[in-house]
This record gives structure tokens, C-alpha cells and sequence, in this order.
């Protein structure tokens, strides 16, 4: 046998710091799906243990997982880019508040449908020029246009009715009822995200656009070095962004029927949540992930229905909830935070 | 920038005109405003103390969002603190405490304490703020509302009428005299100055601001400023919900769940914006007291507004605020584009001439 040399030992101690660094990569891309099944298993327990139904309750979660998940998908490509957007909560509103009236107004789901898309796409896109055009600082010029876009949605609503907008979804006399059946229905509607995450996922993973979108959000100037134009890109991710708040909000009216300014509260704030909790960056690039919403969203939705349940009797149910869910939301970070820290403390 | 404009009294009028300019164009706006509604801006005693009340209170958030904003952090959890202390001080309130400064420092000990966490859990999880601020502003929203029992009955005015009364009088409110206001506004600036101006604290956070990396080579203590970043804040925090406590004497809680007391930071920047023009001729913190006098008047101008014809609606109102804000920002990163213009235009008439 050969005595081990000193540069020998050297390249392997890198070896196996190298092993030591990939195994935590995979051990550390596994939390957050481990993380939904781990909480999936817990609501099933519950459900099953004090005897509450599993098929309403799973239809619980999946609508609380439902909004979330269609804006967070779409907002995972503006993510990528390194780009960000505060307002698509408040964007949501907007197109959801007119999306109600129209339908009201003429009576066709389709027209809804399409009033939702193309207002969400077209904000989106206002944001997204507003801040190339203008050369406004993304974060801030989002954070007015939040603002803007919350006022618009309260104007629209209260200048249909104060009360907020009641669609005749919910009447037995409406011709659309047999279409309302299909697409009011939840399943329905959990196989159109499915659908959507795929997409984005493929779009993602598998198109020249996204790697692109990494490339950019990773590395915006070597990214413009290697002759990927920066417009192009932004204006598809800003669209494809859209597109998934359009459909957050035709779902939005399809399950609570009737629009007010309240409507999907929180929900912008939540789409980061369930984004980080998915296990991506916010700040974008190479660790970016189509399905991390997706996965996300059902891991809070999942939390939320199981801590309803097992603390139905108490008085302060729904905050000892959000504690579990900030301790769970900040230990999932750190642990996804591990491999790459940095020796300034991040901004 | 500042030290070129300082020395000659054309210099001096021209940093007094920049440090000015928005709160007068502010004021002749809102009583034009509130004259085209048939109202005046300053109608009585109930109008003094709202501005001043606004003003105390804006002016904290505003200080308080700005600490770690300008170091480059977004921090989501200051308005969660504002909630917080203010639940404290009502649920102390309501048990019989019956000293105003005892529940102004339980207000500000317990933003001071709640900063601190925050900047403590910064420090040892090394998460990105904006991120870490998303889970802490979750925790103290839940926590205050734990505190107040989940109930919003709470209420200082029914169960302690005597302090409800000190409390009012101590924000002026009902036409009493706004001096504490002032006080509180006139001792928050002045430690802001001396601390972010003439302090080692304040330079290594000047330092930090403008180049991270070079600051901690050269020895700043990144560690000790950030915590002390997010205590000042904390506590400034606490502050404003000591104010927001004594104005609203209820505990509001369950509005306040799942990011509900994000929307409390965001009227903070619209003076914030305002403070980044007037900032080139004074301090900033000082151009932060100043941008928010503006802000006041044009939201005073609005409730009397609102008040004389029900059609301009809060609705309306926030409209308009939305719109000045998207308006001042665009201005701000075009400031050099509009003066090429300007000055391109005035050339060319010069040349046809």
C-alpha cells in the first residue's frame, strides 16, 4: 500500500467537502416538499382522529392553496429576473372588481374571464414599464403602485355598489348556473392550476425563456453581455405574471361570488410566503423554481387547516396559528438559507 | 451637496426656499383645496389637533420606517410593533394604570424590546430583512392579538372613562392643548439628529449606507449598528403605537391578522418621498419632519373636504394621494431628463428669437 501524500490527503478533504456541500444541496431541496407531505399527513390525522369530514375540509385547503398558488406561480417569473412586485394583491382587486362588474353587466362568464386576463396583464405590464421607462426603483414604484391600485379597486367597488360587488353567480335563475357547476367546482378548478403549474413549470425548465430569466436574475450584466436583451424578456415574465394573477382572480369571484375591498387580503404578502416556503429565492436567479408556489401554497393551506381544527375551541386560535406559521415560515428559510450565506449580513 | 450650498446668504435662501418648497406649495394647494369646498383648512381647535396629532404620529412611522430603509433594509415589521405597543398600552389601560408616562415608556419598551428581537433574529438567522420581517411581522401581529384576549371590547373609554380622558388630553385631542405632541415630535428629532449626526454610531451608519464591504474592512461593527438600527426603530415604533393607542383606546385586533398592519408603514412614504428632495438642503431627518408638515396639510384639507361634501370620499382621497405619490417618484428619478428639457426648450426659443 502506497503512503498517502500530502497533496493527495488535500484534493481529498476537498472531495469530501465537495460530497459534504452536494448532500446538503439535495438534503436541503428536499425540505420543502418533505415539509407539504409532513403537514398533508398531519391534517389527514386530524381529520381522521376526531372525526372531521376529510372531503370538505381538503376542499378548504385546496381554496385557500388555490388564490395563492395561481398568483404565486405567475409572480415566480417576475421573482426569477431579480426583479419584484409588491402590488399584484392589490392588482388582483383591480381586475377582480371589474371582472364582477362586467359579468354583472353582461351576464357571460367568458367575457369575465377575459376581463380579469387582459387587466392583469395590462397592469403587470404598467409596472413593468413604468419602472423601465421612468427608471423607477422597482420595490419602491411597486409599493405606490399598490397604493394606486388599492384605491382604483375601492373607487370600482364602491362606485358599483358600496357594499361590495354581488354577482348573480350564486342565483338559481342564472343562465351560466350548468357552466357555474363545472367551474365553480373545486376539483375543476385544482386541475386548471395543476395545468398552470405544469405550463410554467415546462416554461420554465424547458424553454430557452427560462433559462434566460435565470441567466438574467442571476447575472443581469453578463446576462446583456452574451446578447440576451433584457425588454424582451422582462415584458414575457411580466405577461406570464399576469396571466396567473387573472386567473387568481376569475377563481377569486368564482368562490366567494360577490367582490369587496377586502377581497383576497393579504394575499400579497402570503405569495411571498408561500414562494420562500416552496424553497426558492426572492431574489431570483439559478435557484429560481416554477413549482415552489405551488408547493408552497399547499404547505400554508395545509397548516392553516390542520391548526383550525385542532384549536377550534380556542379563543385565539387563528394567532396561535400565525405564530406556528412565522416559527415554521422562519426555520424553513434558515435551513433553506444554509448553503448559501454570505460574511456581510444580507440586505 | 449641502456644504456647497451653506456660506453665502444667496446659498442660505436657496437652502431655506429647497427646505420649504413642498410644505408651502402643500399648503397653498390644500386652501385652494378646501376654499373651491367651501371651507377653510384650519376651522377650529378639532383641526389643530388632528394635524398635530398627524403630524407627531406620521413623523414617528416615518423615522422609524426610514432607519433600516435608507441602510438598504426593508423592514415590514414596524407597523406590527405599532400594533403591538398599542395593544400593550390599551391592555394597561384598561387594568388601571393610570399614568400617562408610565404607558408612553410601556409603549416605547415594549417597540424597543420588540426592535430589538427583530434585529436580534436578523443577526443570528442571517435572512435577507425583507424576508425576516415577513415572519416577524406575523409573530407580533399574533402576539398582540393574544394579548388583547382576541377581543376587540377592550375599550379604555368604558372601562377606565378617567384615563380615556388623560389620554385624549395628552394627543390634544377634543381642543386641548397639543404640547406633548410638539414635545414628543421635538425630542424624537433631536435624538435622530444627535444619534445619526454626531455620534460613531451614526458615522459607522453613514459609512455602511454607502459601501458595506469597504465600512467592515475598515472596522465598522456591522453587527452592533445593524441591532442598534432595528432598536432606535423599534422603539420609535413604540412611540407612534403609544400615540395610535391613546387616539384609538381600543384594542383593534382581528383587522390586524395575516399582514392586515402592513398597510399602517405605507402612508409613511409619500413623506418619505418628499423627504428625498427636501434632504438635499437639511439633514434627513429633519427633511422628514418638514415633508410630513406638507403631507398634513393636503390630508387635513382632505377630511374637511370629505367633510363638507360626502362625495369626495376617502375613496377619492386616496386616489389622489396614490397619485401624487407615483407622480413626486417619477419626478424624483427624472429630475436631471425634465431639466435637460426644460433648458433644451428655453434654448431653443432663445435661438428662434
Amino acid at each position: 500500500m502506497e503512503p498517502i501524500t500530502k497533496p493527495d490527503a488535500l484534493r481529498e478533504g476537498q472531495q469530501r467537502k465537495l460530497r459534504q456541500a452536494l448532500l446538503m444541496k439535495r438534503l436541503v431541496n428536499v425540505i420543502p416538499i418533505t415539509g407539504t407531505l409532513v403537514l398533508a399527513i398531519l391534517f389527514f390525522s386530524i381529520c381522521i382522529l376526531r372525526g372531521y369530514d376529510v372531503q370538505s375540509n381538503l376542499e378548504v385547503v385546496i381554496k385557500r392553496a388555490m388564490i395563492v398558488g395561481f398568483l404565486a406561480t405567475g409572480a415566480s417569473f417576475i421573482f426569477a429576473i431579480g426583479s419584484f412586485d409588491l402590488s399584484l394583491g392589490a392588482n388582483m382587486l383591480v381586475s377582480a372588481a371589474l371582472g364582477a362588474a362586467v359579468y354583472n353587466w353582461t351576464g357571460s362568464l367568458l367575457l369575465m374571464l377575459a376581463v380579469c386576463l387582459v387587466v392583469c396583464v395590462l397592469l403587470s405590464l404598467l409596472n413593468a414599464s413604468l419602472a423601465s421607462v421612468f427608471n423607477l426603483p422597482v420595490f419602491v414604484m411597486t409599493i405606490a403602485m399598490m397604493s394606486v391600485f388599492s384605491a382604483l379597486a375601492s373607487l370600482i367597488i364602491s362606485n358599483v355598489d358600496a357594499g361590495g360587488i354581488d354577482t348573480r353567480l350564486s342565483r338559481p335563475s342564472n343562465p351560466d348556473n350548468v357552466f357555474y357547476q363545472v367551474i365553480g367546482n373545486i376539483w375543476f378548478q385544482l386541475l386548471v392550476l395543476a395545468v398552470f403549474v405544469l405550463l410554467c413549470g415546462f416554461l420554465f425548465n424547458f424553454m430557452k425563456m427560462g433559462r434566460r430569466q435565470k441567466f438574467i436574475g442571476g447575472n443581469p450584466v453578463c446576462a446583456r453581455l452574451t446578447g440576451i436583451a433584457p425588454t424582451g424578456v422582462t415584458i414575457f415574465s411580466f405577461t406570464i405574471a399576469g396571466l396567473g394573477i387573472g386567473l387568481a382572480a376569475f377563481f377569486t369571484i368564482l368562490q366567494d361570488v360577490s367582490i369587496s375591498a377586502s377581497s383576497g387580503g393579504g394575499v400579497g404578502m402570503n405569495m411571498l410566503i408561500a414562494i420562500v416556503f416552496g424553497g426558492m429565492a426572492i431574489s431570483g436567479g439559478p435557484r429560481s423554481k416554477a413549482l415552489a408556489a405551488f408547493t408552497g401554497g399547499f404547505s400554508m393551506a395545509f397548516l392553516d387547516q390542520f391548526m383550525t381544527l385542532l384549536l377550534l375551541e380556542s379563543n385565539t386560535g387563528s394567532a396561535v396559528t400565525q405564530v406556528v406559521k412565522a416559527v415554521l415560515f422562519l426555520t424553513v428559510v434558515t435551513l433553506l438559507s444554509l448553503s448559501y450565506r454570505t460574511r456581510l449580513l444580507p440586505r | 451637496m449641502t456644504n456647497n450650498i451653506g456660506g453665502s446668504a444667496a446659498g442660505l435662501l436657496k437652502r431655506a426656499g429647497g427646505i420649504l418648497v413642498i410644505p408651502a406649495i402643500c399648503l397653498v394647494i390644500s386652501i385652494l383645496m378646501c376654499r373651491a369646498y367651501g371651507t377653510v383648512l384650519f376651522k377650529d381647535g378639532l383641526s389643530m389637533s388632528t394635524f398635530f396629532y398627524g403630524l407627531a404620529y406620521l413623523s414617528l412611522v416615518a423615522f422609524a420606517v426610514s432607519v433600516n430603509l435608507h441602510s438598504g433594509r426593508f423592514d415590514f415589521s414596524v407597523s406590527s410593533i405599532i400594533i403591538l405597543s398599542s395593544t400593550v398600552v390599551i391592555m394597561l389601560a384598561c387594568q388601571g394604570v393610570n399614568s400617562v408616562g408610565l404607558l408612553l415608556l410601556a409603549g416605547l419598551g415594549s417597540g424597543l424590546l420588540g426592535g430589538l428581537i427583530s434585529g436580534g433574529l436578523y443577526l443570528t438567522l442571517g435572512l435577507p430583512p425583507m424576508i425576516l420581517s415577513l415572519g416577524v411581522a406575523l409573530l407580533y401581529e399574533a402576539i398582540a392579538y393574544i394579548a388583547a384576549n382576541g377581543s376587540e371590547s377592550n375599550s379604555v373609554v368604558t372601562l377606565q372613562p378617567a384615563i380615556s380622558n388623560q389620554l385624549k388630553a395628552f394627543i390634544g385631542a377634543n381642543g386641548n392643548s397639543p404640547l406633548f405632541l410638539i414635545l414628543i415630535l421635538a425630542a424624537a428629532l433631536a435624538f435622530m439628529v444627535l444619534v445619526f449626526h454626531y455620534t460613531k454610531f451614526g458615522y459607522d451608519y453613514r459609512a455602511l449606507q454607502s459601501g458595506q464591504k469597504i465600512a467592515v474592512n475598515t472596522g465598522a461593527n456591522e453587527r452592533v449598528n445593524a441591532l442598534l438600527c432595528y432598536a432606535i426603530a423599534g422603539g420609535l415604533a413604540g412611540l407612534a403605537g403609544f400615540l395610535f393607542g391613546c387616539q384609538i383606546q381600543y384594542t383593534r385586533v382581528s383587522g390586524y391578522l395575516n399582514f392586515g398592519t402592513v398597510p399602517k408603514m405605507f402612508d409613511a412614504f409619500c413623506p418619505l418621498f418628499f423627504a428625498g428632495f427636501v434632504g438635499r438642503f437639511c439633514n434627513k431627518q429633519l427633511a422628514i419632519v418638514v415633508s410630513v408638515v406638507g403631507y398634513e396639510f393636503l390630508q387635513l384639507a382632505f377630511g374637511n373636504m370629505s367633510a363638507v361634501n360626502t362625495t369626495f370620499t376617502s375613496t377619492i382621497y386616496g386616489i389622489i394621494n396614490s397619485a401624487i405619490l407615483v407622480l413626486f417618484l417619477i419626478y424624483l428619478n427624472n429630475e436631471n431628463k425634465v431639466m435637460e428639457l426644460v433648458t433644451l426648450k428655453k434654448r431653443r426659443s432663445a435661438q428662434t428669437r
